[in-house]
């Protein structure tokens, strides 16, 4: 308990008088906290699907993940750009939109 | 994957929450129909159509979600479209269209695409969805209206069958491209 008590710490860094000390001790702190779950839990937890755990499940995620990684065309953000602007004259003209199909 | 962001805000342009959910889309478009530019065509009209029902979308459920089920909806009508016009069923189409760099990955590159694309349509989507995208069975149930066991068995049967597929696909694909050989 007293270990953890920051006035300790200083105290100890104080002692020892050395940045590795702190750089240790910091390293402990994250390791603990990958132990406890918050960043092992991360690739499991990104994919709330299965993952085979072999060649057949790394095929699909990587060939998901490459298209994922792609920047954005441009031909679907000037789609959006065109739609945004003819919904909104549609909607200052407010007139009721054509039945398709 | 973030519940915030994820669905379509009142006031702003839907265009601020369409846009992050455009590589997913795509990423779910060429893995199931196998073709870069139509998965992007795919992705075109999914953006129109979802554009002109946005009040269907229900605020706070999952907009890639609801993304993937129209764009699902829309391959759907168009493969079987397809079917009845041509006798050329994707995969074999499919398989010739990626020119990876070096010549070991794309023999291997190609057997697994060539091996999705030869799944029936049921299982490959349920396969992307599950192993890929990582959606839930649960999630994935939904988007292709079915019950999640179905979901489930639909996995294990295509997973079954890529195993099968590439472990042997020099007999499948003989005459398609030069012989891959096996490794055992």
């Amino acid at each position: 308990m007293g270990k953890n008590n920051p006035e300790n710490l200083f105290s100890r860094l104080g002692a020892e008088g050395s940045p590795f000390g702190a750089e240790k001790r910091f390293a402990a702190m994250t390791e603990r906290r990958d132990l406890c779950g918050s960043d092992v839990g991360l690739q499991a937890s990104r994919r709330g699907g299965v993952d085979f755990g072999d060649v057949i499940g790394k095929e699909l995620q990587n060939l998901y993940d490459d298209v994922v990684a792609q920047p954005v065309p441009d031909r679907f953000l000037s789609l959006l750009n065109q739609l945004e602007k003819s919904a909104l004259s549609l909607d200052a003209s407010s007139r009721a939109p054509r039945e398709r199909e | 994957m973030t519940d915030e962001g994820s669905t379509i805000a009142g006031r702003q342009s839907p265009k601020v929450d369409l846009i992050p959910a455009i590589p997913s889309l795509r990423a779910f478009a060429v893995s199931v129909c196998g073709n870069p530019d139509r998965a992007d065509d795919l992705v075109q009209e999914t953006l129109v159509k979802a554009w002109s029902s946005l009040e269907s979308f229900e605020e706070g459920t999952n907009l890639t979600a609801w993304l993937f089920t129209i764009l699902r909806n829309i391959y759907y009508s168009e493969f079987r479209k397809r079917r009845r016009e041509a006798a050329d069923p994707d995969g074999e189409y499919a398989a010739g269209l990626v020119a990876p760099d070096s010549q070991e990955s794309h023999m291997e590159f190609q057997d697994f695409r060539a091996a999705l694309q030869k799944l029936p349509l049921d299982q490959r989507e349920a396969i992307i969805l599950v192993a890929a995208s990582g959606m839930s069975y649960e999630e994935a149930a939904e988007i292709c209206g079915c019950a999640p066991g179905t979901m489930k068995s639909r996995v294990n049967r295509a997973r079954n069958r890529l195993a099968e597929l590439m472990a042997a696909p020099a007999e499948k694909s003989a005459g398609a491209r030069p012989l891959a050989a096996p490794r055992d």
